[in-house]
C-alpha cells in the first residue's frame, strides 16, 4: 500500500516541528526517514501512524485520505523506540494482544489466535520465548517481540521509530540486516526512523533526509550519497573536509583523496599531525598552512605513501571527486 | 525527544471533569463556604475574634510545639534515615516497615497511649517527676505528641534523596581531603536540603492542625495547655460558629503563608 | 588489597568486629530514638490493654457499643475508600497522560485536604449542613440529618482521605508514560480495553498501596469526625470515637482494648503496605533494566 503525505504542517507551541511535509512512498518500499534529533523525523513517523494530529495538509493510504480515521483503524504497524512491550504480559499475550481485541464478531477463536502467533514468533525466530516476560529478555529479542506483535493484526504499513537506537553496536547490526531480509520475505511498506545515516545506507530503499522540519532530500542511497542536494546532507551522510583554494571551497570526503609522499602536479603539501589504523584503513591528519581545520584522509593500510610514515613528515594530497561548496 | 501528549489516549475530558467536579463539591465549596461565613463579621470584631488573649495564647502553643516537633523530626528524621538508607545492621527491616506506624495508627490511639506513657504514674512520666519536672498536660507533652504523629514525614522525603546521591560523591570529596563531618556538611547536607525543607513543611503542617494526638495529653487547660484546633470545638460546643470559622480561617491563612515561605526558601536553595 | 592492608594495621581490633565507631554510634542512636518514640507506645496500649487479664480485653471488644462503631467505622471505610479509588483513577489519569494550563494549581489542590487540619474538616461541612448551616433549614423541612449522623461522618472521612489514591498514583504513572497505551491503540484496542489490559494491570500495586494508605486514615479519623459526630453511643460512634469516651469515663483498659484492636489493625495495614511496596519497587526496578 502507498502512502502519500501531503502538505503537513506541525506546530508544537510555538516550535514549529514540521514544515510543509511532501513525501510519496510507493507500495512495498522500505524507506528511513534520517536526520539529527529534533529534526522532526519521529513527529512525521507519528503523524503518518495517527498518533499526532497534523495542523494542517493529509495522509493519504492507498490514494484514499485517512486524516480523520482514527488510529486503530488505520491498520498501521508500529514498533516503538522502546518497544513498549506490554510488561505485565507474556512474550505470547503481547503479539496475541491486536487479534484479542478485535471485534467479537471478527475475533478469531484462541485456536487460531495460538496458530498465529506461533508462526510469527518464528517468523522472528523466537518461539521458544513464548512463555517468557519482556523483562527476561535482551534488547534485540524485545525488538524482534515488538516487530512480532505489530505484524500480528496484519497491518497494510509497517512504521518503526528508532528500532535499532537502543542496541549495542553489534546486535545492532545483525539485527539491520536481518530486518532488511525480512522486508524481502514480507515486502510490507515500510517507514523507519533513524539517525544514523550507516543505518540508512545498509536497510534503505530510499531515503528522505530531514533537518529542522523540512526534507532536504528523497533519494537512493546511492543518489543522497553521491549527489548530496546541500551542504546538510553532504555533512550529514559522512566525514567531510573542508579545503580554502583561493576563493573556493571544496568539500571532500577522507576517502576521496590521493597521497603521495613526493610533490606531484596539483599536489598540495601538508604536515603530518596523526596516523591512526584503523583496521582496513588508515586515518592520516593533515594540517595546511593555509587554514586552521585539519584535513582527514582515509587510504587502505597498505598505501605506498604509509611506508615508514611518521608524524611531523610531509605528506602531499590531492582531492579526488570534489563538490564545489 | 521529549515525550508529548499524543491525541489517541482517550478520557481527558472526562477524568478532568469528573476530577474537578469531585474536588468541588468536597473540597473547594466547603472551604470557600468557610470563608464566605466569616464575612457575617465585620473587619473590626473578625479582628476581636482573632485578637482574643486565649486565641493568641493557642495560637503561640500551636505553631510553637509544632515547630518544636517539626525541629525534633529534622534531626531524628535525618538520623534515621541516614541509618536506614547507608547501614545495613540487625532489624534493619522491621525498623524500615515501622518508621510509618504513626500514619497507620489512629491517632487517638496514639494519644492515649502516649498519655499512658507520659502521665506522672507513667512508664517515663515517674522518671521525670523524680527528676522534678512533667511532661504530659504541658507543652513538652504536645511537642511529644506531635513528634509522634509527624515521625515519617522527614524520614520517608529524605529516605529516597539520601539514596540517590551516588557514593561516589562522598569519595571524591573523601580524595580530595575532606574529612566524614567535612563531607557531610559541605557535599551531602546541600543536596538533602531541600527533601529535608519538604520533610519539615509536611511535618510542621500536620502538627499545626493535629487534634487527635494531642487532646488528650494536652491536659486542655485555657491559657496554658490549649492548641488552637480543641478552640475551635469549644467555640463549635458553645455554639459560636463565626467564632470557630474565624479561628478556622486564622489557622489556614496563618499555615498557607508559613508553607509559602518555606517554599520559597526551598526555591532559593534549589536554584543556587 | 585494602582489607590485607588494614588487618595489619594498628587498629585491626575495631575493624575485624566490622564496622567503625562512629557509624555504630549512629546505629545505635537510631535505634534508641526508635524504641524511645515508637516502640514504647506501643508496648504500653497492649500492656495497659492487657492489665486486668484477657477476659476483659475480650469482652470490652465484644461489648454492644463497640460493635457498634465498628460497624460504623466499617461504613465509613466501606464508603469513602472506594470513591477515593475512583476519584484518584480519575485525577492521575488526567494529570499524567496530558499537558494542560493549570496543571500544577490541580495537583495543588488534590493534595489541599493534607494542609488542613482535621478539625477545619469537620467544621465546614458543620457550616454547610448543620442547623445554622446553609443548606440548614433545607434539610430540616425535609427531615434530613447529615450533622451528628452517619452521612457527616461518611464526608468527613471522605475530605480527610481525598489525596491518598491519586498521590500514589500520579508519580507511577508519569514515570510509565504512555508508550504501552499508543501500542494498545495502534493494535486496535480500544479505550476502556487499554484501561482494562493495558493500564490496570501497570498500576496495580501503586492502587494496592494507594488504597491501604487510604484505608489506615479512614479507618483512624479523629478530629474531623469527632467535630460532625455528637458522640451519640452506639449511633454516631467511630471505633477511635469509642477509644475516646472510654478513655474520658477512666474506663482505661477497655479503652486500650478496644486501641489494641486498631493497633493491631494498622500493623496489617503496614504489612500490607510493606507488600505492594516491594511490588511496586520489583516493577520499577524491572522497567529500570529496559
Amino acid at each position: 500500500m502507498s502512502i502519500e503525505v501531503s502538505q503537513v504542517n506541525k506546530h508544537f507551541g510555538s516550535f514549529q516541528a514540521l514544515k510543509n511535509i511532501d513525501l510519496k512512498i510507493q507500495s512495498g518500499e522500505l524507506v528511513a526517514l534520517l536526520g539529527p534529533s529534533g529534526c522532526g523525523k519521529t513527529t512525521l513517523l507519528r503523524i503518518i501512524a495517527g498518533l499526532e494530529t497534523p495542523d494542517t495538509g493529509s495522509i493519504l493510504f492507498h490514494g484514499e485520505d485517512v486524516s480523520s480515521r482514527e488510529v486503530r483503524e488505520r491498520n498501521v504497524g508500529f514498533v516503538f523506540q522502546h518497544y513498549a512491550l506490554f510488561r505485565h504480559m507474556s512474550v505470547f499475550d503481547n503479539v496475541a494482544f491486536g487479534l484479542r481485541m478485535k471485534p467479537k464478531s471478527q475475533r478469531p477463536s484462541e485456536k487460531v489466535i495460538a496458530d498465529k502467533v506461533h508462526e510469527l514468533l518464528n517468523l522472528v525466530q523466537l518461539d521458544w520465548l513464548a512463555d517468557r516476560y519482556p523483562e527476561q529478555l535482551s534488547g534485540g529479542q524485545r525488538q524482534r517481540i515488538a516487530l512480532a506483535r505489530a505484524l500480528a493484526v496484519e497491518p497494510k504499513v509497517l512504521l518503526l521509530d528508532e528500532p535499532f537506537g537502543a542496541l549495542d553496536a553489534k546486535v545492532r547490526k545483525e539485527l539491520r540486516r536481518w530486518l532488511a531480509r525480512l522486508h524481502e520475505e514480507v515486502h510490507l511498506t515500510s517507514v523507519f526512523v533513524t539517525h544514523d545515516q550507516e543505518e540508512a545506507m545498509e536497510v534503505a530503499d530510499r531515503i528522505v533526509v530531514m533537518n529542522k522540519g523540512v526534507v532536504e532530500q528523497i533519494g537512493s542511497p546511492g543518489e543522497v550519497y553521491e549527489n548530496p542536494a546541500s551542504d546538510f546532507v553532504y555533512h550529514f551522510l559522512g566525514d567531510s573536509n573542508h579545503l580554502k583554494q583561493g576563493d573556493e571551497h571544496i568539500l571532500f570526503r577522507p576517502h576521496e583523496v590521493a597521497l603521495a609522499r613526493q610533490a606531484e602536479n596539483d599536489f598540495r603539501p601538508a604536515e603530518v599531525r596523526d596516523i591512526r589504523p584503523l583496521g582496513a584503513v588508515t586515518r592520516i591528519t593533515l594540517k595546511l598552512d593555509s587554514q586552521d581545520e585539519f584535513i582527514e584522509a582515509e587510504v587502505i593500510k597498505d598505501h605506498a605513501s604509509l611506508k615508514g610514515l611518521s608524524r611531523g613528515q610531509i605528506l602531499y594530497f590531492k582531492p579526488k571527486a570534489n563538490t564545489p561548496a | 525527544m521529549s515525550r508529548r501528549t499524543s491525541p489517541v489516549i482517550p478520557g481527558f475530558g472526562l477524568t478532568l471533569g469528573y476530577t474537578l467536579l469531585y474536588l468541588s463539591l468536597l473540597v473547594l465549596i466547603p472551604l470557600g463556604a468557610m470563608f464566605l461565613k466569616t464575612t457575617a463579621l465585620s473587619w473590626s470584631e473578625f479582628i476581636a475574634v482573632i485578637t482574643d488573649t486565649r486565641v493568641l495564647a493557642a495560637l503561640q502553643l500551636s505553631f510553637g510545639t509544632a515547630l518544636a516537633a517539626a525541629l525534633i523530626n529534622g534531626v531524628v528524621g535525618t538520623l534515621l534515615a541516614w541509618v536506614l538508607v547507608r547501614y545495613t545492621f540487625p532489624g534493619r527491616k522491621i525498623m524500615e516497615a515501622m518508621i510509618d506506624l504513626p500514619f497507620a495508627l489512629p491517632t487517638a490511639v496514639a494519644g492515649i497511649a502516649l498519655t499512658a506513657l507520659y502521665a506522672p504514674s507513667g512508664l517515663i512520666g515517674q522518671w521525670a517527676t523524680d527528676l522534678g519536672f512533667k511532661i504530659a498536660y504541658t507543652p513538652l507533652g504536645i511537642s511529644l505528641a506531635l513528634t509522634f504523629v509527624t515521625l515519617p514525614f522527614v524520614v520517608r522525603t529524605l529516605q529516597p534523596v539520601l539514596a540517590d546521591i551516588p557514593r561516589e560523591v562522598e569519595e571524591a570529596a573523601a580524595c580530595l581531603g575532606a574529612n566524614p563531618w567535612q563531607s557531610f556538611r559541605y557535599v551531602l547536607l546541600p543536596a538533602l536540603l531541600p527533601a529535608w525543607l519538604t520533610g519539615f513543611a509536611l511535618a510542621f503542617a500536620r502538627g499545626v492542625g493535629e487534634y487527635g494526638s494531642v487532646i488528650f495529653i494536652a491536659g486542655n487547660m485555657p491559657m496554658k495547655t490549649e492548641i488552637l484546633p480543641l478552640l475551635i470545638m469549644v467555640k463549635l460546643d458553645q455554639y459560636d460558629y463565626t467564632g470557630a470559622t474565624a479561628i478556622g480561617v486564622l489557622m489556614l491563612v496563618v499555615s498557607f503563608i508559613l508553607l509559602l515561605l518555606i517554599n520559597l526558601l526551598q526555591r532559593r536553595i534549589a536554584t543556587p | 588489597m585494602s582489607s590485607s592492608l588494614s588487618s595489619s594495621a594498628p587498629f585491626s581490633l575495631s575493624k575485624s568486629q566490622g564496622r567503625p565507631l562512629g557509624q555504630r554510634l549512629l546505629i545505635l542512636s537510631a535505634w534508641l530514638a526508635f524504641g524511645l518514640l515508637l516502640l514504647l507506645p506501643l508496648y504500653v496500649v497492649l500492656s495497659e490493654a492487657l492489665k486486668l487479664g484477657f477476659g476483659t480485653f475480650f469482652s470490652a471488644m465484644l461489648e454492644p457499643d463497640a460493635l457498634a462503631a465498628m460497624q460504623l467505622t466499617l461504613i465509613a471505610v466501606g464508603i469513602s475508600v472506594p470513591l477515593n479509588l475512583v476519584f484518584g483513577v480519575a485525577a492521575a489519569w488526567c494529570v499524567s497522560k496530558y499537558e494542560f494550563r493549570g496543571k500544577s494549581l490541580l495537583i495543588t489542590l488534590i493534595d489541599l485536604p493534607f494542609s488542613v487540619s482535621p478539625v477545619i474538616a469537620g467544621l465546614i461541612y458543620v457550616l454547610m449542613f448543620g442547623a445554622q448551616g446553609w443548606f440548614g433549614p433545607w434539610l430540616l423541612d425535609r427531615d434530613l440529618q447529615i450533622i451528628f449522623a452517619v452521612p457527616g461522618i461518611v464526608l468527613a472521612t471522605l475530605f480527610v482521605t481525598v489525596p491518598f489514591v491519586a498521590r500514589e498514583l500520579i508519580p507511577l504513572m508519569q514515570e510509565q508514560g504512555t508508550q504501552e497505551e499508543e501500542a494498545a491503540r495502534l493494535l486496535g484496542a480500544s479505550g476502556w480495553q487499554m484501561f482494562w489490559h493495558v493500564t490496570l494491570p501497570n498500576i496495580k500495586w501503586g492502587l494496592i498501596y494507594g488504597v491501604v494508605l487510604c484505608t489506615a486514615r479512614a479507618m483512624g479519623e479523629f478530629g474531623a469526625v469527632s467535630v460532625v459526630s455528637g458522640h451519640i453511643r452506639g449511633l454516631t460512634n467511630t471505633l477511635p470515637l469509642h477509644v475516646e469516651i472510654l478513655y474520658n469515663e477512666y474506663n482505661h483498659v477497655a479503652a486500650f482494648s478496644v486501641a489494641s484492636l486498631l493497633l493491631v489493625m494498622a500493623l496489617f495495614i503496614l504489612l500490607l503496605k510493606q507488600w505492594s511496596e516491594s511490588r511496586i519497587n520489583r516493577q520499577r526496578h524491572n522497567s529500570a533494566e529496559e
